[in-house]
């Protein structure tokens, strides 16, 4: 093991230069993020499409005839989900509701605490359902009754009941 | 028996490949903290 002694500030260099070649070889670069949906900007938010419904003719006379279909079969055709009223809030204040999940619920046109302050429970199952890996936040952060607050502005009463914002 | 300067060559490999190794690492445990934020 003589060599150690000997040289190993050539192994101290090369480690270094290793270390350094190592980050410009792996250090993170600009991503870009495909995605089938354009997301939703602020100054986009009263564009927000609440469905996903064409507004063609043909469209229009689809949407009747599955609307008259869905009342024969008893059946919900149409996304209820109430529309956006005014400007965005940021959803991410709601314990539970990180980023990801705040654009989940933009995409599905939630944008506003109001929006989900006035689900009813079936409509809050059903919205729960389509957020895949977080499926059951509804539930157990009780976002709903969170937005409730927030929509009425009731920061007082938010804080009492799920801590400070 | 190889060579002094051959050995000292490899030694100088063995540790370019070292500090490679631990940018790559450090860069996977940084991507997978930012995911774990992300989330």
């Amino acid at each position: 093991m003589a060599f150690v002694e000997i040289y190993w500030p050539v192994f101290l260099v090369a480690l270094i230069i290793g270390v350094i070649v190592g980050y410009l070889v792996f250090r993170p670069r600009q991503r870009v993020r495909l995605t089938d949906s354009t997301p939703i900007r602020p100054h986009m938010a009263t564009a927000v499409r609440r469905s996903g419904e064409g507004r063609l003719i043909t469209d229009e006379v689809a949407a009747a005839a599955s609307d008259v279909a869905g009342d024969i079969l008893r059946v919900r055709v149409h996304e209820q989900l109430p529309g956006a009223s005014g400007p965005p809030d940021d959803l991410r204040q709601l314990k539970g509701v990180g980023p990801k999940f705040a654009e989940m619920l933009n995409q599905r046109g939630i944008i506003r605490f109001d929006q989900i302050a006035k689900l009813s429970p079936d409509q809050a199952e059903s919205l729960d359902a389509a957020m895949g890996a977080f499926r059951g936040r509804f539930a157990r952060d009780r976002i709903v009754e969170q937005a409730q607050f927030l929509a009425r502005g009731d920061v007082d009463g938010f804080e009492a009941k799920f801590g400070s914002l | 028996m190889i060579p002094l300067a051959i050995e000292a060559q490899l030694f100088g490999l063995t540790g370019f490949a070292l500090g490679m190794l631990f940018a790559y690492i450090a860069e996977l445990r940084r991507r997978a903290n930012q995911w774990k934020k992300e989330i």
